[in-house]
């Protein structure tokens, strides 16, 4: 397994490569010019000779190859080059708004996990009661509601009816709350019903008899072999989840004013920020890339059937 | 009849509305081995399913009892069900992978079945069941999930559980059906060795009576959820009575290349609500009776029962 991981990780650089080289071409062609956008954003009058100057300065006059390996090679020092906003390293910035998407996702998805699955056994087992159909309708609807529709009610009945917590949100445990809910309401509901369809299936495999048969208690039954066997759906919609909260929820933080790399992203595109776009991307699509390798081995420890060749 | 192991008494099973099995009455003595033969649909599963009283399987005993070992087994709490199952009555599936959760260890599996009766699994007390058994690799069995298993291994591997577990009757339901003559042989030659040594009854569900003449102490005929026929293996199979018992001994292929007779039509899926004798749409012997007379099993020969004896000198 190891040999597999490391195997997967090294095919991973050409494909980092290629990002990158994706990336910095579709920003070379975006239109709109880094240094015009910096200098009229001060205010004052530009000329031409102060536009060429600052291009000079920023590196924006140089050919393109030129530009593109300059910033890998500093990416592969560690150096993910300076803000066009504000001349500051990107990395820290970087870092610091992936680490607010990451507590979110983290939580939200923890909570979800804890929540959904207990639930979605236990309407398996109890199919078709009253308990069911309930839970169904609130995992249906949690399902079909956008997120932000989620986040402007929640904050509507907590910030305005209750007022318990605070519009904006801190980077606290109180002011993760919100977001947070607001991101699992949906994922709960994704998950539980996810769960239910698969235990369902399994608790119609034949092994669940023979199990009855020879006289398993229910729990062992269910806990260690149903959930077992039914965790590689599960495992793939979490993983699915995840990376969907780990690009930011660009309108969850944007509503909330969580300081996360979503709405970062968004900010530095509509800046021309270009090394914070990039490196943003970089990082995020690294992080994905990672997550799926992760996903792949946790296949392979529930079922041994699966190949990793 | 105290020294009997199993007492099935007047058993009438549905499914839902759905009648199966109608007043099965026999009884197994400890030591014994009863094959139940029968078509498609006769009800001889069923039986085995009332046995189990698993709830998920859906059989539903409305009228009759169930006597195990001198206690009434046939309604129990899920709790004092579970307790006896395993224990008390073990059972092979029909289907090779139907008694084991595919994708984790036997080892795991193993402690968790001996767990679920707080007994302790020693594992040198597997393999030493194992080599008793003559199962290869006897050391490295446990550490394999079920998917790295031939079929036939998975069944022996069922039983060897079983052996564990110590039960004192066996449900085998079409238990060597799927598999091939090779592991055939050595399932069943490995149940009657348990029984020899350790005093198992078993109650095996076939449909192929070969099998049933190699092992069987007492054969019974089932037919559209009615037992037609029970006695001695070699009373029932060497001088049958009924006449559906007659055909399907008949329907026997043999080696000579020729297809044989077999049975005309099919058997009514109502059989087991029918007045009179269900056999008679395909029965070349019946008369006008037939159709009204009340099932009954009768004792036609010392030791052998049957609910019908028409045209048996004829064969």
């Amino acid at each position: 397994m190891l040999k597999y991981a490391s195997k997967r990780i090294i095919k991973l650089i050409p494909v980092l490569l290629a990002i990158t080289l994706l990336v910095f071409t579709l920003m070379y062609l975006t239109p709109g010019d880094p240094a015009l956008k910096k200098l009229t954003s001060g205010g004052g009058v530009v000329t031409d000779e102060l536009l060429a100057l600052e291009r000079a300065e920023m590196g924006l006059d140089r050919p393109f190859f030129v530009r593109y390996f300059s910033w890998v090679f500093g990416i592969v020092q560690g150096d993910f080059g300076n803000s066009y906003v504000d001349s500051m390293p990107v990395l820290p910035k970087l870092l610091k708004a992936l680490g607010y998407t990451l507590m979110l996702a983290l939580a939200s998805t923890f909570l979800s996990v804890v929540i959904a699955i207990p639930i979605g056994v236990y309407t398996a087992l109890k199919k078709d009661t009253i308990f069911d159909n309930i839970v169904r309708i609130f995992t249906f609807t949690g399902n079909a509601m956008p997120n932000f529709l989620i986040a402007l009610l929640l904050m509507f009945l907590f910030c305005i009816q209750i007022k318990a917590f605070p519009v904006i949100a801190t980077a606290s445990l109180k002011g993760m709350f919100l977001p947070t809910l607001a991101l699992s309401i949906p994922m709960i509901s994704r998950f539980a019903r996810q769960t239910r369809a698969d235990v369902l299936s399994q608790l119609g495999e034949e092994y669940v008899i023979g199990m009855h048969a020879r006289g398993v208690k229910e729990r062992t039954i269910l806990f260690k072999n149903v959930l077992h066997n039914s965790l590689g759906s599960i495992i793939t919609i979490v993983s699915l989840q995840i990376r969907i909260l780990i690009g930011g929820s660009v309108v969850t933080e944007t509503i909330f004013r969580w300081p996360g790399i979503g709405s970062m992203l968004m900010s530095s595109i509509t800046g021309r920020d270009y090394p914070l776009v990039q490196g943003t991307v970089l990082i995020l699509a690294t992080l994905q890339i990672l997550i799926n390798l992760l996903t792949d081995m946790s296949y392979f420890v529930i079922d041994k059937r699966i190949s990793l060749e | 009849m105290a020294n009997n192991l199993l007492e099935i008494n007047n058993l009438t099973v549905t499914y839902g509305d759905f009648k199966i099995i109608t007043e099965v009455s026999f009884s197994m003595k400890p030591g014994e081995i009863v094959c139940i033969a029968g078509e498609s649909g006769c009800g001889k599963s069923t039986l085995i399913k009332a046995v189990l009283g698993i709830k998920h399987l859906g059989a539903f005993i409305t009228e009759g009892n169930i006597i195990l070992d001198g206690r009434d087994i046939t309604h129990l709490s899920t709790e004092e069900r579970r307790q006896i199952l395993g224990t008390q009555i073990g059972y092979v599936p029909q289907n090779t992978r139907g008694s084991f959760n595919n994708i984790r260890t036997y080892d795991v599996q193993y402690q968790e079945t001996m767990r679920s009766h707080n007994r302790k699994f020693v594992r040198s007390d597997a393999i030493d069941c194992f080599d008793r058994l003559n199962f290869p690799e006897s050391s490295k069995l446990l550490s394999y999930q079920p998917w790295e298993m031939s079929g036939g291994m998975n069944q022996r591997m069922a039983i060897a559980l079983a052996v564990l577990q110590g039960p004192k009757l066996m449900l085998c339901d079409e238990a060597t059906s799927v598999l091939d003559v090779t592991s055939q042989k050595e399932v069943i030659e490995e149940l009657a060795k348990l029984r020899d040594e350790l005093g198992w009854s078993i109650l095996f569900i076939t449909h192929n009576l070969g099998v049933a003449s190699h092992i069987a102490d007492k054969l019974g005929v089932m037919y559209a959820g009615r037992m037609v026929e029970y006695g001695n293996i070699r009373s029932v199979l060497d001088d049958p009575i009924h006449p559906y018992t007659r055909r399907l001994l008949a329907a026997i292929p043999g080696k000579d290349r020729k297809l044989p007779l077999g049975l005309e039509g099919r058997p009514p899926l109502d059989g087991a609500e029918v007045e009179g004798c269900n056999f008679v749409p395909r029965c070349q012997f019946c008369e006008d009776k037939c159709s009204t007379k009340p099932y009954s099993l009768d004792e036609i020969v010392p030791g052998h029962f049957a609910s019908c004896a028409q045209g048996r000198v004829d064969l």
